[in-house]
């Protein structure tokens, strides 16, 4: 960054286009997988550090190209949402672009020691972008966000050592096929729950989600929606990409545990989002319940139980489709939400209502965003959530049919909102609001378009994921 | 009487330092009451002897074979690789501590002999790494302290400045005594100083048993004290607190590196047998410095009194390699803690650097005073950032390699297991103090935004310091291999490659 501070535009058009230039490399990837599949089509690699054995290894698979474009476009379109940011431009741009490093280089790294480095990189930006341009108690929640990840991460990092030592290897396609620890008890369980630490509270998974509604609502929208929309996916990402594959024996052992902790999170997560008053608090839990669909759909694959291939590929399918389903449909929520907090300067349910006359667009959109979110047929949350509860049903069936209570409750408090904020009387406090501007149109259509895209026909996306889950389904059946 | 035969080349460093020292004295008398210029500027003096000490230290280094080791002097000094390596560390302190008192903002009485003091000092640790006799290193480490005590009380009108040199001096002698009480029973055993033969005497089991081991650990505090590892740390925090802000960046380093130096040695020669005892000792003390430092280190306002908790803490970080630095081992804990110090000078000269420049900008050591410096001067602020990421042992800085490596030096014992678990929780206590700093930086409000400029030197340091921070985390390999093939000692087991690190599979 090179442009001077003063010069807010050029920072913001040059952040732009670098932003753009990963999404125009994820179209050749998307071609690629559209045609016969290999095994990890496209990667790259070269020697890093050679006394540590860690290489520059970076590739795409079924696994991470939906999240990677996923990543590229949301960061772009949060880019755009933050084109109203002021105060401290540059280093607002400069940091939001090292996160979209960090994020994507996670998704992409194949190399343990590199995986490890980009996780920490999307850390750091991510506590300034909440501590500079948060909401009124950033900085505790700044903290409270590093701290935990960390917590998660060190373990992480003894983790990767210990298996590099009882390998030789950082490669994480080798220790794949290898599993280096297994048969191994107890090494193999403090290995898991390592990981399982680490991932967890990136996901998160109850009990580990409290600084999930903090760092949600104090973040500026941007960030909120990065973390909704991409971070929280790391954790789900570190299961099916490490978790499942390296240590499957010590996931198929604790597989129970992992469930009842993520029907956990359905129901208390719903629950939860069903008190809240404030607007954002309320989707921050929804994310928690929404991640707990991904996690039970995990936690089925690979449990030790009776079930067939079919069942444990349609468990991954829909947790993978649930991530990208809970990115698009929770990053548009979030942009909704900033869109009202910018106009209002207040997110309190209470103080809303009857919006709808005043602002009709914007009303549909969230509307849209919403009905999304609870699973409503025909866009991108029914597929994920049916297909986690197809697969799910026949492994984990009484632990599935009470997560049945979370849709419901997620359904109520959905539509509440909605009656609170649109219907109704209006508060002649906001009779003035103005409705959804050009800016907030651009970052949200696109997002909104590809919900609805993904659950009309969410064929060609199932096809890339169904190649990942049915390799990691074989190894547990 | 015979005159023993020595290789003087062998000692160039320590004679170039002698000489830049008396040079650095005597140009300071001269030049007491004039502006001193060019050659006769004691500061000069003392930076080139610095230097060319070190690029003689370089070329011995590389001039001498892999695994080579020798002694000189009737044996009572080694030349071998951990010797070589640490020299050259610590005289790169030395030059970094005589940059920063030039760049010092308060100028002190007779500053001059402060420049030949720190020369000195690198003379006392070049002789502290390579001594392998007892009285040598008595000797050596004595001088060190002296020249520190005189240091640290060098703001002579400061009433802090001066209690910390009567603090650092108390506590000093006691240490001293009992590393000498610990030397006479040694001796008593064995009937030699000479740490080879001492070795030879005790590893059959003949002389002494727990006695070796009692006298062992008396000797050793003497060393613990310098590194200021639990429960000989409580100097450190006062000493920094009161000495000029260039002397406690000084003695945050380089005094601890010659002090891990004569540990290192003294632990991989001795102990065949007592191995067991010593390394439980060592991984508890390790255990204990870094939850004690990381926690004492929460609460601090000031700057110093902060990185002296911290550096509390990495000493405790650099213990875990010396717990698994024993003769069996040394393969893997070795160039671990030699790792460890490269990085550790690099982001805490960094770290300290930052401190002198805020002092001249806020003329202030308080943290609260740190607030807005992210806007008032930015590169200052992200400088401080990745400094402090780097001792938080974050990634793509130094500090995380550097830690990388203690964590895989432990995690191969599985009884040590557990200390590398405590290890990884201190991390996550230590970021909580290090971003307060962060915090205070960017997301409060600044008070003044006039910007500073700052002298050469030291924005030459920090740039310096700043780029290796960098560097190293991002391609350390160049360090990495330098330490693993210099973890050898005079008298100790065969060099063997660092097996920490074993060279990766050429083919997919």
């Amino acid at each position: 960054m090179f442009v001077p501070r003063e010069n807010r535009a050029t920072i913001k058009w040059v952040s732009l286009a670098f932003s753009a230039i990963p999404l125009a490399l994820c179209i050749p990837l998307i071609r690629g997988f559209l045609g016969p599949h290999a095994a990890m089509p496209f990667a790259e690699r070269r020697s890093w550090i050679g006394a540590l054995g860690a290489n520059f290894f970076l590739g795409v698979d079924g696994l991470s190209l939906p999240l990677v474009v996923l990543t590229a476009l949301l960061s772009l379109i949060s880019l755009v949402y933050s084109w109203h940011i002021e105060e401290r431009t540059k280093e607002y741009f400069a940091l939001f672009l090292v996160l979209e490093t960090g994020m994507l280089g996670t998704f992409l790294a194949l190399d343990f020691f590199l995986f490890y480095v980009f996780w920490e990189v999307s850390l750091v930006p991510m506590y300034f972008i909440i501590g500079v341009w948060g909401g009124p108690r950033r900085e505790y929640a700044a903290i409270k966000f590093f701290l935990y990840t960390l917590v998660g991460s060190v373990a992480m990092l003894l983790a990767i050592i210990y298996l590099r030592l009882n390998s030789g290897t950082f490669d994480m396609l080798q220790l794949a096929v290898r599993r280096p620890l297994e048969g191994q008890w107890p090494q193999i369980g403090l290995v898991f729950w390592a990981f399982f630490l680490a991932f967890a509270i990136k996901v998160p998974l109850f009990p580990f989600h409290t600084w999930l509604p903090d760092a949600h609502v104090e973040a500026p929208t941007a960030g909120s929606v990065i973390l909704a929309a991409i971070l929280l996916k790391m954790g789900c990402y570190g299961f099916l990409r490490v978790i499942l594959p390296i240590l499957p024996s010590a996931a198929a052992a604790y597989s129970g545990y992992i469930a009842v902790l993520a029907v956990i999170s359905i129901v208390y997560g719903a629950l939860v989002a069903m008190a809240q008053w404030d607007v954002k608090k309320l989707i921050a839990y929804s994310s928690v319940n929404h991640m707990g669909y991904v996690m039970l759909a995990i936690a089925a694959a690979c449990a030790a139980r009776e079930g067939d291939l079919t069942s444990r590929a349609a468990a991954l399918n829909g947790a993978q489709f649930e991530m990208i389903a809970h990115g698009v449909l929770t990053g548009a929520l979030f942009m909704l939400v900033g869109v009202i907090y910018d106009r209002a300067h207040t997110r309190d349910l209470g103080s809303f209502g009857g919006l709808m006359v005043r602002m009709p667009v914007y009303a549909g959109l969230f509307s849209l965003a919403a009905f999304g979110s609870l699973g409503l047929p025909g866009l991108a949350g029914f597929v994920a959530e049916f297909l986690v509860l197809v697969g799910s049903f026949p492994i984990y069936t009484l632990i599935t049919a009470l997560a049945g209570i979370g849709i419901v409750v997620t359904a109520a408090f959905m539509l509440w909102t909605i009656q609170r904020l649109f219907l109704g009387p209006l508060n002649q406090k906001w009779a003035e609001l103005k409705d959804i501007d050009r800016r907030e149109l651009i970052s949200l259509v696109p997002v909104l378009a590809l919900a609805v895209l993904m659950g009309v026909y969410p064929k060609p996306i199932l096809e890339v994921m169904n190649v990942a889950s049915m390799a990691i389904a074989r190894l547990f059946v | 009487m015979l005159v023993p035969r020595i290789n003087f080349t062998l000692l160039a460093p320590e004679l170039i330092l002698t000489v830049a020292g008396t040079w650095a004295l005597l140009t300071s008398v001269a030049t007491r009451r004039k502006k001193p210029r060019s050659l006769l500027d004691p500061m000069y003096v003392a930076a080139a002897g610095c230097v060319v000490a070190f690029v003689s230290a370089a070329q011995t280094y590389a001039s001498i074979p892999v695994g080579y080791h020798g002694t000189l002097v009737s044996g009572s000094l080694a030349v071998d690789g951990l010797s070589l390596f640490l020299k050259m560390l610590c005289i790169l302190g030395t030059l970094a501590g005589v940059i920063l008192t030039r760049a010092y903002h308060r100028r002190m009485y007779n500053e001059g002999e402060l420049y030949s003091l720190l020369v000195f000092a690198a003379l006392a640790m070049c002789l502290l790494v390579s001594a392998t006799e007892l009285v040598t290193i008595y000797l050596s480490l004595e001088f060190l302290s002296l020249v520190s005590y005189v240091m640290a009380g060098y703001l002579k009108e400061e009433p802090r400045s001066n209690e910390a040199a009567v603090k650092y001096f108390l506590y000093g002698a006691v240490s001293a005594g009992i590393m000498l009480y610990g030397m006479s029973i040694l001796y008593g055993l064995t009937g030699s100083t000479l740490l080879s033969e001492i070795a030879a005497q005790t590893s059959g089991g003949a002389a002494g048993g727990k006695a070796v081991l009692l006298a062992v650990a008396m000797v050793a505090t003497g060393f613990l004290f310098k590194i200021a590892a639990v429960p000989f740390h409580q100097w450190s925090p006062d000493i920094y607190e009161g000495a000029p802000t260039p002397v406690a960046a000084f003695l945050s380093v380089a005094p601890k590196m010659a002090g891990f130096g004569v540990l290192l040695r003294v632990f991989a020669l001795l102990f065949p047998t007592h191995a067991p005892d010593w390394v439980t000792l060592m991984a508890w003390l390790s255990a204990l410095s870094m939850t004690v430092g990381n926690l004492s280190a929460i609460p601090q306002r000031n700057i110093k009194r902060m990185l002296a908790y911290s550096s509390i803490a990495q000493a405790g970080y650099v213990m875990m390699g010396v717990a698994v630095a024993g003769p069996a081992t040394a393969a893997t804990g070795m160039p671990a803690v030699m790792v460890y110090l490269g990085m550790y000078l690099v982001m805490n000269i960094g770290a300290f650097a930052v401190a002198i420049a805020v002092e001249r900008l806020a003329g202030s050591e308080e943290i609260p005073d740190y607030a807005g410096l992210g806007q008032r001067s930015p590169w200052l602020a992200w400088m401080m950032v990745v400094f402090l990421v780097s001792l938080a042992g974050l990634p793509l800085t130094a500090g995380f390699v550097g830690k990388y490596y203690l964590f895989a030096a432990v995690l191969r014992f599985h009884e040590l297991a557990w200390l590398a678990g405590v290890a990884a929780a201190n991390t996550a206590i230590s970021v909580y103090y290090y971003f307060n700093v962060v915090r205070v930086m960017f997301f409060a409000p600044a008070k003044q935004t006039t910007p500073v400029p700052q002298p050469f030197g030291l924005r030459l340091a920090l740039v310096v310091a700043f780029i290796f921070t960098l560097l190293l985390g991002i391609f350390p390999d160049h360090l990495l291999n330098l330490a693993s093939t210099s973890n050898h000692v005079y008298g100790g087991p065969l060099p063997t490659q660092s097996s920490v690190a074993p060279p990766p599979p050429s083919s997919r």
